[in-house]
């Protein structure tokens, strides 16, 4: 072969500035052209999304939940849809009070304008059915949560003080909790130390996709009865209580996405191979 | 076009630029937004006082009033070093209460529970794929936890240095295995990052949907 | 009081009587005990509260140097950042979301810009994959395909195509897992619980400030 051709041949036209550029628009066509034309593939329920929605199901009317939401707005994309398909089969139960807690910062202004405005309350009154305790910060919050909650918690979210209703009266310590609903980035460690230890409160929960290998420990070990699996997790949930949302409509994308993720790790590797390949026979 | 919702939409944009190259639309946007973080920081950080520590002492719990100097003592940090160790006492105040409350149950939650669940009959299930998954369950922990033994320098040429590198070798690629799974799962996360931006482009701006 | 005795020893007491506390009442079903415990974590939740302005106070700081100084390339884009806090600050203390200024701002700015910040790391987990992923060694090899085949499980169209990938991405993630996962918290939690008797015992001050040899 000539110089100048081994020169041509040598040097790969796929640089890396190059390379980013197909993959960035990989990615915007591969997410785009299933949310306009969605697939419509039957969506597997996980074995854990399932045990979630039977353990929520179990809950009779009089029983206190509490329902943490300790996440911001980085992760609200990834865990909006999911905590409102959570809350809503909360609110369909007839009879079940809920106690909303946000042990974050961010979480009061996500619940009260995008994810309170997209529940139907089903008729639940506030200070009767469900309360809104919002942001108390710290670590200490839950501990105080489960066994001296009316010595720290004297507000709600919305300035009123506690004291006025009837469903908080009706909560003094963790023991008169039935269920712990958590969504964080974590694995709900904090309410197994504090509630679950102590009464043996049944918790379950959702996290983000990363902690969701972590949960399984604690699946497996019966300290957690369910976990939802991020988007979808929600996703699953949206069917199981048929109530279609945005979790169910990104579906089709979550899998064009991977789909090219599991693509070019291949073609990462075929382009790795014939590289070293080359540069062998130099 | 829903025009309502035509600036998140340029913010979007501007955003997404950063991926051609650097540039100064995409810089605009990153301070207002950091602003606009900084803005809400400060209204939930003076509704929290007011909800935590003043309502306690309109309550009548006046011991609380001391929550003030001392909250306000962690600002001390920005001053000079003849003050600055003040932030000492909120600090070691907030730690001496988290590892007072971490030590009393973590033993409980996070050793016996799992030691319990980990440590499953290894034969005699009945099943040939349980027995084997109780047995790869409890390879794969011994082999992870042996590849955590920092303070054990076995020799490579004696027989059980050799065995001991050998399990801390398999340990590793159980651990590649655990991160390989965790990775799998965190495109997931990824993934759920960026369809809801596209469900607003061309849902809610759009409105091709 | 010596100064080294409030500069050290003093935090060192507070982190051990608090510490100790926590635990008595947990184990010790005594009321004043309780009661005394239930104030300390009361004062811990109201300290806490003052500890978010930490990071508005240190933006502040940094860019209003910049604006004051006039960095070149730096102090407008600062400008901005201290005006539309301010913006946003003024009007959420008005009136939280009843305020249209801060209801706009958190809605149409705040939310979407994070939203979309955080969506870049899609792209960027793709071109990591695309040069980091290779089948290079035993480690990467396995740790490559266990990733797709996690990935094959979460993607509805593969997962129905290929159906082998659900029953075995399940297994991965119920056996191997679980056991190493198990493996590597309990090594973890045991140096946690190492670091927080080391606090304990005052040989381990780095949480606090103190650094070796400091006063």
């Amino acid at each position: 072969m000539s110089e100048r051709l081994e020169t041509r041949v040598r040097k790969s036209w796929l640089t890396p500035e190059r390379a980013h550029y197909i993959i960035a628009i990989g990615i915007f066509i591969l997410a785009s052209v299933p949310l306009l034309t969605p697939f419509g593939l039957p969506l597997e329920i996980s074995e854990t999304t399932q045990a979630y929605y039977d353990t929520v199901e179990t809950l009779k009317p009089g029983d206190i939940v509490i329902y943490e939401w300790n996440m911001g707005s980085a992760q609200f994309g990834e865990m909006g849809a999911p905590a409102i398909v959570q809350l809503q089969q909360l609110f369909n139960k007839a009879g079940v009070r809920i106690i909303v807690f946000q042990p974050t910062s961010e979480a009061p202004g996500l619940f009260d304008a995008n994810i309170f405005p997209a529940l139907d309350l089903k008729g639940k009154v506030y200070g009767i059915d469900w309360i809104n305790l919002g942001f108390y910060p710290g670590g200490a919050v839950i501990a105080a949560l489960a066994t001296d909650p009316h010595q720290l918690f004297l507000k709600d979210h919305y300035g009123n003080a506690l004291s006025q209703y009837s469903l908080w009266n009706d909560y003094r310590t963790g023991a008169d909790c039935e269920m712990i609903i958590f969504n964080e980035v974590g694995h709900g460690g904090s309410y197994m130390t504090q509630f679950q230890i102590k009464w043996g409160t049944t918790i379950v929960g959702a996290t983000v996709a990363a902690q969701y290998a972590d949960c399984m420990l604690y699946y497996t070990s019966g300290q957690l009865k369910g976990v939802l699996n991020s988007l979808r997790g929600g996703a699953e949930l949206e069917k199981l209580t048929n109530n279609p949302g945005r979790g169910l409509s990104a579906m089709d994308a979550m899998s064009t996405l991977h789909l090219w993720l599991i693509l070019v790790v291949v073609a990462g590797n075929v382009q790795y191979f014939s590289k070293r390949r080359r540069e062998g026979k130099r | 076009m829903n025009i309502e919702q035509l600036v998140p939409f340029i913010l979007t944009i501007c955003i997404w630029s950063l991926l051609y190259k650097e540039n100064p639309f995409y810089r605009l946007v990153e301070h207002m937004f950091i602003g606009t973080a900084m803005g809400y920081a400060i209204v939930i950080n003076i509704r929290n006082i007011n909800t935590v520590t003043v309502s306690q002492i309109i309550a009548g719990n006046y011991i609380y009033i001391l929550a003030f100097p001392l909250g306000l003592m962690v600002y001390s940090r920005f001053f000079p070093k003849s003050i600055r160790w003040l932030n000492r006492i909120p600090v070691s105040m907030a730690v001496g209460t988290s590892i007072g409350l971490s030590l009393r149950s973590t033993p409980d939650v996070y050793i016996f529970q799992q030691l319990k669940a980990q440590f499953l009959p290894l034969f005699g299930s009945g099943a040939a794929l349980t027995d084997f998954s109780n047995i790869m369950l409890f390879v794969s922990f011994l082999f992870t936890a042996v590849y955590f033994i920092y303070t054990v320098f076995p020799s490579k040429t004696s027989l059980a240095g050799r065995g001991f590198n050998t399990a801390m070798e398999i340990g590793k690629n159980m651990l590649m295995l655990q991160f390989g799974v965790q990775f799998g799962n965190t495109v997931v996360q990824r993934a759920a990052m960026l369809i809801p931006r596209m469900q607003f482009i061309l849902f809610d701006f759009l409105g091709l949907v | 009081m010596s100064k080294v005795w409030m500069r050290k020893s003093l935090p060192q007491l507070i982190i051990v009587v608090l510490a100790i506390w926590m635990i008595a009442e947990y184990f010790i079903a005594v009321k004043w005990i309780e009661n005394v415990g239930s104030i300390l974590r009361t004062f811990q939740t109201s300290v806490g509260a003052f500890a978010l302005g930490l990071g508005v106070v240190a933006t502040v700081y940094q860019h209003g140097g910049h604006v004051w100084r006039r960095t070149p390339g730096r102090w407008f884009y600062s400008g901005v950042l201290l005006t539309t806090m301010t913006v946003m600050a003024v009007s959420g203390l008005i009136g939280w979301l009843d305020q249209p200024i801060f209801a706009y701002l958190w809605n149409n700015v705040y939310i979407p810009s994070q939203q979309t910040v955080y969506s870049l790391l899609m792209f960027y987990i793709t071109y990591a994959s695309w040069r980091a992923l290779r089948i290079s060694s035993i480690p990467s090899t396995v740790f490559m395909i266990c990733a797709i085949i996690v990935m094959m499980m979460n993607a509805p169209l593969l997962q129905y195509y290929i159906p082998i990938s659900t029953p075995l991405a399940n297994w991965l993630f119920n056996i191997p897992n679980v056991g190493s996962s198990r493996g590597m918290a309990l090594a973890t939690i045991g140096g946690t619980i190492a670091v927080y008797l080391r606090t304990l015992l005052g040989r381990e001050l780095g949480m606090i400030g103190i650094t070796a040899g400091e006063e």
